[in-house]
């Protein structure tokens, strides 16, 4: 009986969420949502952040010109795959939904590829939704010269509010 | 050669013009990806003027609608509104997608005051109310001045952008035009390439027939007569062991075949090379037709041929091939207008009966061929062991015959022709003798035949002429006054300097050509040429003597014999040994008698050794004799001796015959 539980433990392991899979809920206010095909939700059907939760999956600074932008600003933010990594996301894009109603789908593949952040800050102080607040999708235009295309541009979507896996 | 640069210089050539234009559409291309990529991006930008229209509108419809307190729209709303306005001024400021519309519109002028009238806005709504409709008025108040200008952006950059989208869809079609163009080239240039490789594959496939074609002619050439067509002595060499190892194999017999030609040589000298040439490409025609398949026919050079024939069971089926081969070369051919006629001798050996190899097997064939000729013309010899030593004989006499002609080994025996009436010697017959140290006496009949057939005879001529000439002019006394009669071979009297030859000896040696006698055989007039007739008749105006030699064996009619430049007939020895027994006999050498004396000819008769002889000879009238009963030949010096003594002793009786010396 002991050894049956066992195994049937082992076997299921993979499949069973461990603890560090689990979403706390957001005690400030929510910056973004992930609804669609995740696995890590602290909501009925998605998983909502607020900026402890985004500060707790690790901050990274990108220097970056962008098509929208003059100079190129540091931006500090959130890493697109890091995020869809800690829902357990599962699916073939993200699709981002702006507060202005503007939405724009962003392949798995780009953000396997060119691991864009969400950007919370622009020169060390938030984006607040006048600066393209509360997250701004940002690509490493500098890094890569071959995405400068409107492609790029239109995935580098602005306060964004919202993503939903497909 | 020439071709073949002409031919890569064009591939090179075109290739490269292909390449160089696809290089060129391709960098316009890449150019044009560039202009639309742009283009797109500018497009975006333009879009985000018409948001910020969108947003402006949006605003002022919510904070109308905040004033009548009828919607559902709250403060945070309008500040959300407020916001995302505001992110739309900062962006047409900033945003490098729409530098060329700020270049073009005064975007940042319009949008900064837009911004300083926002900071106003966001003031009074934190303090205005839902349903506050004279507040809203006031803050719609702020912002109506910015309708018009917003609305006239968006018009000019819907302008704008409706010239971008042109100015993109032309460059599409130009990119478009230019994959076309693109691939036309490539397309352009596989086609180069593909007519290349089939081209040079069908050249290098051209060369490489040209090539086995003039190995074949090579070989063609190698291995066979460039005249007859035949196969040449190199590849019957070659043939014949193959032939011989695969008889071994199955046991059967091959019979090999030597076939020259008889009086071809004639037809040559006669009528040309092109005559003879073309008469051995006739015969060689013939004798292909006469091959059976596993048969091998070959010309060995000249008018010699070889036939190897393979599967042969015995000796009679080998000379029952042989007869069809001479019948065959006999029948006669018109070549040119020629009407010529050769036959042919066979030599032919056996194998494995002859010879076990093929060397041994040819040499044998060689042999019998020889035997062959010696025999007379058109027989058909086989080796055997007596052909293989009389073939030694031949040889080591005409080695022997060589070294005599060098060293002086030949001497001239002299026998007298006497005047029957009284036996007075008035000429003498020069005789050629050879006494070899290791042959021992060899007979003239012998050596002369191999002399002739080695073509030695022309320097035993040149000898005996030059020889007797300068003896005789020598000679006193009783000697001094003899005529001395020579052999020469029938060669000899066809050459056309005859008479200067023999006068020039006479001259040098100072002899009268009156003294002179030449002695030509029946034979060799009969094969006379006008050539030989020329010479006769200048010898004779000369002085010289001209006697027909063994009279009467031949074929010679009256008729011919009176257009003949000639002063003597010799009776042959036969007519002679026989007059005391055979009737016939008499009977001829009477008619020759009376021939000789309607045309007014001396005659001579040759071996006399009996009176009775004598007698009869005197009682037709035959005026003068030679024979053993007078005078054996003998040397210069004998001869002096002898003649020397009988003039001394007119009365002297003749000699007894000696039996078994030479004739």
């Amino acid at each position: 009986m002991g050894i049956a539980l066992s195994v049937l433990v082992v076997l299921l392991a993979p499949y069973a969420p461990s603890r560090a899979d689990m979403l706390p809920s957001p005690t400030g206010p929510v910056l973004l949502t992930v609804s669609g095909a995740v696995q890590n939700t602290n909501a009925p059907g998605e998983a909502r952040f607020d900026r402890a939760m985004l500060d707790a999956l690790g901050l990274r600074e990108l220097v970056s010109s962008t098509p929208h932008t003059q100079g190129r600003p540091v931006w500090r933010g959130v890493g697109l795959g890091a995020l869809l990594h800690r829902v357990g996301a599962r699916g073939e894009r993200a699709v981002g939904f702006a507060l202005d109603g503007y939405s724009v789908g962003i392949p798995m593949d780009v953000v396997e590829r060119y691991d864009p952040i969400i950007a919370l800050e622009r020169e060390g102080k938030r984006l607040r939704v006048r600066d393209g607040g509360p997250g701004w999708v940002i690509f490493p235009w500098d890094e890569h010269p071959e995405i400068t295309d409107q492609a790029f541009s239109g995935m580098s979507i602005w306060q964004l509010e919202r993503l939903r896996i497909e | 050669m020439r071709s073949t640069r002409l031919r890569w210089g064009g591939y090179v050539v075109l290739l490269i013009a292909f390449t160089t234009g696809s290089m060129l559409v391709w960098s316009s291309i890449d150019r044009m990806r560039d202009e639309v990529r742009r283009g797109g991006i500018e497009i975006n930008g333009i879009g985000d003027v018409f948001w910020l229209e969108r947003e402006f509108h949006r605003l002022r419809e919510d904070v109308a609608m905040f004033g009548t307190g009828g919607g559902d729209i709250g403060r945070d709303d309008l500040f959300l509104r407020l916001e995302l306005l505001w992110s739309r001024c900062r962006l047409v400021m900033e945003a490098q997608t729409l530098a060329h519309v700020r270049a073009d519109h005064p975007v940042t002028p319009l949008a900064r005051a837009l911004l300083l009238a926002l900071e106003e806005v966001e003031r009074r709504l934190s303090s205005l109310d839902e349903g506050d409709g004279a507040g809203a008025q006031a803050i719609l108040a702020l912002l109506d001045p910015f309708a018009a200008p917003v609305q006239q952006l968006s018009v000019d950059v819907e302008a704008l952008l409706d010239a971008t989208t042109q100015h993109l869809s032309s460059k599409f079609a130009g990119l478009l035009n230019g994959l076309d163009s693109l691939a036309i080239g490539a397309g352009m240039a596989s086609l180069t390439l593909l007519a290349m490789f089939v081209i040079e594959a069908a050249v290098a496939r051209r060369a490489r027939e040209a090539i086995v074609e003039r190995e074949r002619a090579l070989r063609h050439l190698a291995y066979n007569d460039p005249l007859t067509g035949l196969a040449n002595r190199r590849n019957m060499v070659e043939h014949l062991p193959v032939a011989l190892d695969r008889a071994r194999g199955d046991g059967r017999g091959v019979a090999l075949m030597v076939v020259d030609l008889d009086g071809f040589k004639p037809i040559n000298d006669n009528h040309g090379h092109e005559v003879g040439d073309a008469l051995l490409v006739e015969i060689a025609r013939r004798l292909g037709r006469l091959s059976r398949p596993h048969d091998f026919c070959a010309r060995m050079g000249g008018d010699e041929f070889v036939f190897v024939l393979a599967g042969i069971v015995g000796e009679s089926e080998a000379f029952c091939i042989a007869d069809r081969i001479l019948e065959e070369i006999r029948q006669p051919a018109r070549v040119r207008g020629v009407e010529a006629s050769v036959g042919a001798s066979i030599g032919l050996a056996l194998f494995p009966d002859d010879a076990d190899d093929a060397d041994a097997l040819y040499r044998k064939a060689d042999m019998a061929l020889f035997s062959a000729k010696s025999a007379g013309r058109g027989k058909i010899r086989r080796y055997d062991r007596g052909i293989h030593e009389g073939i030694e004989r031949r040889k080591s006499i005409e080695d022997r015959l060589r070294s005599a002609l060098a060293e002086g080994g030949l001497e001239m025996f002299y026998q007298p022709q006497v005047v029957l009436a009284d036996g007075r010697p008035d000429a003498v017959e020069a005789l050629i003798r050879w006494h070899d140290a290791k042959l021992g006496p060899v007979a003239p009949g012998e050596f002369i035949a191999i002399a002739e057939d080695a073509g030695l005879i022309g320097e035993v001529d040149a000898w005996v002429l030059a020889t007797v000439v300068a003896r005789a002019a020598r000679w006193t006394g009783a000697a001094g006054q003899l005529r001395v009669a020579i052999n020469l071979s029938a060669r000899m009297f066809g050459q056309d300097d005859l008479c200067d030859v023999v006068l020039g000896h006479l001259s040098a040696a100072g002899m009268d050509p009156g003294r002179l006698e030449l002695e030509i055989t029946e034979t060799a007039v009969l094969a006379h040429t006008e050539t030989t007739l020329t010479q006769l008749r200048r010898l004779r105006s000369h002085g010289v003597r001209i006697a027909v030699d063994d009279f009467g064996v031949g074929y010679s009619s009256l008729n011919y014999l009176k257009r003949l430049p000639i002063d003597q007939l010799k009776i042959d020895r036969s007519f002679v040994a026989d007059i005391e027994r055979d009737g016939d006999d008499r009977a001829i050498i009477g008619a020759i008698r009376s021939v000789a004396a309607a045309l007014h000819l001396d005659v001579v008769a040759e071996g006399i050794e009996t009176r009775a002889q004598e007698h009869y000879l005197r009682s037709i009238g035959c005026e003068r004799g030679q024979g053993f009963l007078y005078a054996r030949p003998m040397p210069e010096g004998d001869l002096l001796a002898h003649l020397e003594k009988r003039a001394s002793n007119t009365r002297l009786p003749a000699a007894e015959p000696a039996h078994g010396a030479f004739t």
